[in-house]
């Protein structure tokens, strides 16, 4: 496992406002990293980040912790947050220099990685320009450049995508997966949920400080998923369809349309493959298409945050 | 040769702190730096050439009469301000501003350590000090060339004032390393500029004008150079505990790592300087250098006390822990703060510091009393450094031992309150006796203060050399603890106190921190 969250417990005075929380991610993985506001997410990865101490519990990036190894962990994560000023009276390459300085690059190596960096993240033709004149995207891929410098294999990121616009999300995104293709593990934590589904294998879902689901999303959404919506569409008369499927124990709410049946099924893949048998086998209905609605990573979320801690 | 000449360069761009890099970069792009610069250059420039007019009828024999002392004075002034004031206060600004928009997180969780960033902070404030004092050289230059200064005297000032620019950035820096809101962290700083300015401001004319005294001949005087030495000392343990309070936490950036403690130790540390300072200033004044080697000794010990004081209480920081770790795994390097740490040291440490407390406190107690003598004589400077003085003594005598008795008895909760409140006493009866003795117009203003008891016995020991006399102040000392330890006690045993206590445990009940891998120093159980 690349990171190892272990009973991680953060308070603040008499505020709790990470409780317990443990999850893994394997290397190479991208894993997202979902919650409300105030949730602790941001808490979890500055604890991650070696930026704050945990209260009890533990971290292990690559098998170092970041409470007795912090040195270590800095050397293999890159954190990106939320949030930062850059430094007033700086150029982009000055910007991106000190860092590489910071992270003790000799000479050679560090003109080798800045030059591969700003051509990486498009900031090559701002060299010169003073950081504080950036916008917002631009901001983010010179935030994402500093977190690159050092070539780490943890790369910690907290709301990357947050109040950028479409174009910038799509590019960053791409940057994201590029990167993942060469096998760094990414902790991604969003509000987007949406754009999140697309770029990460697992999710770890927490609200108020407490870890409600983690795992592949595929593997939660079939857990969570009691039921499934699915659309049918036939051929033909709509009253044996209508029958056919009233017929059927698990299936409830039929609304038929002239060529469309929608209905909730309340059973499993072997029961939902009977149906479908049953449904061809009558030479009245001629089915064309049989399709569940998948349940998005925003309404997984919603269905496991919604009023269960809160 | 190229390939020669390209390692060269390679290894002189790595040579450098990335820190001293970054800020150099900023200070020449900013504003800050060449407006200062041109404000200081400027100044010099108008007061050198109004001098120069003035003194123009007074010209003989190709030098003007004495008006390079009256030039020396006002450009060291400018000096003084811009390199004590202004360059600390720019560098904490900078290093508080990074906190506060929270860059300097950033920074943090690179590899690079808090000793770099330290010093590269350090290190940048002093490279803008340079700057400032090379434009200033051809001024002082020709202050001494239009005579009534002497060459050593101007030499000696140039690295007083460096050296004093040096150790407020230290403090500059440090203090801004305490509070992330940046106002709350310039402002102790504020207020040890004004202490600076304020102790500082008569020091230069007093110094340069009393020539009767204080010609070069003075530096002949085997004391003048013990003092300036101590001083000196003390501003370089100054400056290296100021760094370890930095690096101390070893999350420097971190927040609310600035516990009581160190605040209180710090506060004693500015007071040495401020009063060593002072008492130095007054036996300048006076010519009165014969106990000096004495007092030279007190005043070094001051901030050797203050380190190790700290140090020890220190034991009961989870944080101090880490820096244990680190010195197990050979990453502190600092060979002094090492000793301070070293693992299962810690009641010979103890021990040390007693016997340090036993053969020192003696010469650190006569300060005080020395310049209340300086006081007698009618010197209105000396009306200053008195309450500086007692300030500097009530710290000593009343946070060192808080400080000390608190790690041997294990103080906690009601007891820590008791030392709390005992101290307070201590601080009570020392400023009520101070300023009882300085109003009634008493020719001893420490007479009742309680330090003339010992002040006294070290005068005899001084000049008949009777040790036994030293070594009374001890009991009576002890005795004055006791009595307010007393006193306390009764004070805390009543009804309301102790309830408010019991409640006050109540509440901080379960909320310990479980770092217990941390503090024990074992390697964690994955």
């Amino acid at each position: 496992m690349m990171i190892r969250v272990n009973n991680l417990t953060k308070r603040f005075g008499n505020f709790t406002a990470v409780d317990d929380v443990s999850f893994e991610i394997p290397q190479g993985e991208v894993f997202g990293f979902v919650g409300p506001n105030g949730a602790g997410k941001t808490t979890t990865m500055r604890i991650m980040a070696t930026i704050d101490e945990p209260t009890s519990g533990d971290i292990f990036i690559d098998g170092y912790s970041v409470i007795d190894d912090p040195e270590q962990v800095r050397r293999i994560m890159g954190f990106m947050p939320d949030q930062y000023e850059t430094y007033p009276n700086m150029t982009v390459w000055e910007f991106m220099d000190f860092y590489a300085r910071a992270y003790g690059i000799r000479r050679r190596e560090r003109l080798k990685r800045l030059n591969a960096i700003m051509e990486f993240t498009a900031l090559d033709k701002l060299a010169e320009k003073e950081v504080n004149a950036l916008s917002k995207g631009m901001r983010q891929r010179l935030c994402l450049g500093k977190t690159l410098i050092h070539d780490p294999k943890v790369i910690v990121m907290d709301e990357p995508a947050a109040g950028l616009d479409p174009r910038a999300r799509i590019e960053f995104r791409e940057l994201v997966d590029t990167l993942a293709g060469q096998g760094k593990t990414f902790l991604i934590s969003s509000h987007i949920l949406t754009e999140l589904e697309e770029m990460v294998d697992g999710v770890a879902i927490i609200e108020q400080g407490q870890i409600l689901k983690t795992g592949g999303i595929a593997g939660i959404r079939q857990e969570l998923q009691s039921f499934t919506e699915i659309v049918a569409a036939f051929i033909g008369d709509p009253a044996p369809v209508e029958r056919s499927l009233l017929e059927f124990p698990k299936v409830e709410r039929v609304v038929v349309t002239d060529h469309t049946a929608r209905f909730v099924f309340n059973g499993d893949a072997e029961e939902r493959a009977a149906l479908l048998k049953k449904l061809c086998a009558d030479d009245r209905i001629k089915i064309t298409e049989f399709t569940g609605k998948v349940q998005d990573l925003e309404e997984i979320f919603m269905k496991i945050t919604d009023g269960k801690v809160q | 040769m190229f390939k020669i000449s390209q390692k060269f360069a390679d290894a002189f761009d790595d040579f450098w702190n990335p820190i001293v890099v970054k800020e150099m970069r900023q200070a020449l792009r900013g504003r800050i730096f060449p407006i200062f610069f041109l404000i200081m250059v400027g100044v010099a420039t108008v007061a050198f050439l109004m001098f120069v007019a003035k003194a123009e009828s007074g010209y003989q024999s190709g030098r003007v009469s004495g008006i390079g002392k009256d030039i020396f004075v006002v450009l060291a002034s400018i000096l003084m301000l811009v390199s004590m004031v202004v360059v600390p206060l720019n560098g904490a600004r900078r290093l508080a501003q990074e906190r506060a928009q929270r860059s300097f997180e950033l920074l943090q969780i690179s590899t690079i350590t808090p000793h770099k960033i330290v010093f590269g902070k350090i290190t940048s404030c002093v490279i803008e000090l340079i700057l400032y004092f090379s434009a200033m050289t051809p001024f002082l230059v020709l202050s001494y060339m239009l005579g009534g200064v002497e060459l050593p005297v101007v030499l000696f000032y140039i690295v007083l004032i460096f050296w004093g620019g040096v150790a407020s950035c230290i403090i500059g820096v440090t203090l801004a390393s305490y509070s992330s809101p940046l106002r709350m962290s310039q402002a102790p700083l504020a207020l040890f500029g004004g202490v600076v300015i304020i102790t500082s401001i008569g020091l230069i004319p007093a110094m340069v004008y009393s020539t009767e005294r204080f010609d070069s001949s003075i530096f002949e005087q085997w004391e003048f150079w013990t003092t300036a030495l101590s001083i000196a000392v003390g501003f370089v343990i100054a400056g290296g505990w100021a760094t370890a309070i930095a690096k101390n936490p070893y999350k420097f950036p971190g927040a609310n790592r600035s516990t009581e403690v160190r605040l209180w130790a710090f506060a004693m540390l500015v007071a040495y300087m401020v009063t060593a300072c002072g008492n130095y200033l007054l036996y300048a004044r006076s010519g009165y250098f014969d106990k000096m080697f004495f007092f030279v000794i007190a005043m070094s010990a001051y901030p050797f006390l203050f380190i190790h004081s700290l140090a020890f209480v220190k034991e009961s920081d989870p944080l101090s822990q880490r820096v244990k770790r680190d010195i197990r795994v050979g990453r502190y390097r600092n060979l002094p703060f090492k000793f301070a740490f070293l693992p299962g040291g810690l009641r010979g440490f103890g021990w040390l510091i007693l016997a340090i407390l036993l053969l020192l406190i003696p010469f650190a107690g006569s300060l005080g009393w020395e310049t209340s003598r300086s006081y007698s004589y009618g010197e209105r400077t000396a009306d200053l450094f008195v309450p500086l003085a007692i300030f500097g003594h009530i710290l000593f005598w009343c946070a060192v031992p808080y400080l000390f008795f608190r790690r041997i008895f294990k103080i906690e909760g009601r007891d820590n309150l008791l030392v709390i409140v005992t101290v307070g006493w201590i601080v009570l009866i020392h400023i009520l006796l101070g300023f009882v003795s300085i109003f009634t117009g008493s020719d001893h203003p420490m007479y009742w203060s309680g330090l003339f008891l010992y002040g006294e016995s070290l005068d005899s020991f001084y000049r008949v050399g009777n040790l036994a006399g030293a070594i009374l102040f001890l009991p009576i000392m002890v005795g004055l603890v006791l009595l307010a330890w007393i006193v306390s006690r009764l004070f805390l045993d009543s009804g309301e106190v102790r309830d408010l206590i019991r409640a006050g445990r109540r509440s901080l009940s379960g909320t310990t921190p479980d770092v217990a891998h941390r503090r024990s120093g074992n390697p964690p159980t994955e």
